[in-house]
């Protein structure tokens, strides 16, 4: 009983980890910007990966130290390239956009 | 078991769908740089994916794959950055009005090209940034890195 019951707690953390990735990948279609769209590149990972580990280790209950360590990995190695691509981005010249555009024709107002 | 099958078949048509509109953004990110971070971005869906499969098969197999994705996942975005920001920095020398591809963005097509100083990718000259800016840089790693002191950093705390 107690083991269905992790069983189905770790794979609906792995389904909301996947939704989080689907979310993150309408982020990186849809924003305007370099910078937003590493705004939205974080989430899946650090939030969804983390969310997909935790499934996996409530339903494979061995191994939790090597999923302890994809873990660790994946939150100490992102924030290097996070900061490396944004510190390149400025010193480059892309054109920023303006975060907080005047009300246009086309903007979603309904 | 059906909800459990369910769930394993919803998670992984999510992140199918997450990878190709990711794959869309790759293909069409105006800039090497939107380019990187959707491949970082591809990386994260393949570590869950493979996730999604040690979980619905209960085989610990392909957890060293994972790790060692984990690990090795941002080299290639910080070699692309730098070599963008190097890009840039040697065209800081070049005339107003020509532009050097800011951020590798991709040249439009009605604009001609300025036929500048700009060599081609794989040459040597684009390969090695000016001096100055790469000892800025230097300084500036330095300065934003708490782990590269310098020596007697080091020997003051061990």
């Amino acid at each position: 009983m107690v083991e269905q019951v992790l069983d189905i707690a770790g794979l609906v953390a792995i389904a909301l980890g996947a939704l989080v990735c689907l979310t993150t990948a309408l982020g990186m279609l849809r924003f305007p910007d370099l910078l937003t769209r590493m705004h939205a590149a974080t989430k899946p990972q650090v939030l969804g990966v983390l969310l997909v580990l935790l499934g996996v280790a409530l339903r494979l209950r061995t191994d939790l130290g090597l999923v302890a360590l994809v873990a660790l990995f994946q939150l100490l190695t992102i924030p290097v390239g996070a900061f490396m691509v944004a510190r390149a981005s400025r010193r480059t010249d892309l054109p920023p956009t303006d975060p907080f555009p005047p009300p246009s024709d086309d903007s979603p107002s309904s | 078991m059906s909800l459990q099958t369910a769930l394993i078949g919803g998670s992984a048509l999510l992140l199918s769908v997450a990878a190709l509109l990711v794959v869309v953004r790759l293909v069409r990110g105006p800039s090497v740089l939107d380019r990187t971070i959707s491949t970082e971005v591809l990386i994260s869906i393949l570590v869950c994916g493979l996730a999604l499969h040690i979980a619905s098969s209960r085989s610990s197999t392909t957890l060293p794959v994972l790790v060692s994705l984990a690990l090795t996942g941002f080299v290639g975005s910080v070699a692309v950055a730098r070599f963008v920001a190097g890009d840039h920095d040697r065209g800081r020398d070049a005339p107003e009005d020509g532009h050097l591809g800011a951020a590798g963005q991709d040249p439009d097509p009605e604009e001609e090209v300025p036929a500048g100083p700009q060599p081609a990718p794989g040459s040597p000259a684009a390969a090695r940034p000016e001096v100055p800016v790469d000892r800025a840089a230097a300084v500036e790693d330095a300065a934003t890195s708490p782990d590269r002191e310098g020596p007697e950093g080091g020997g003051r705390r061990g």
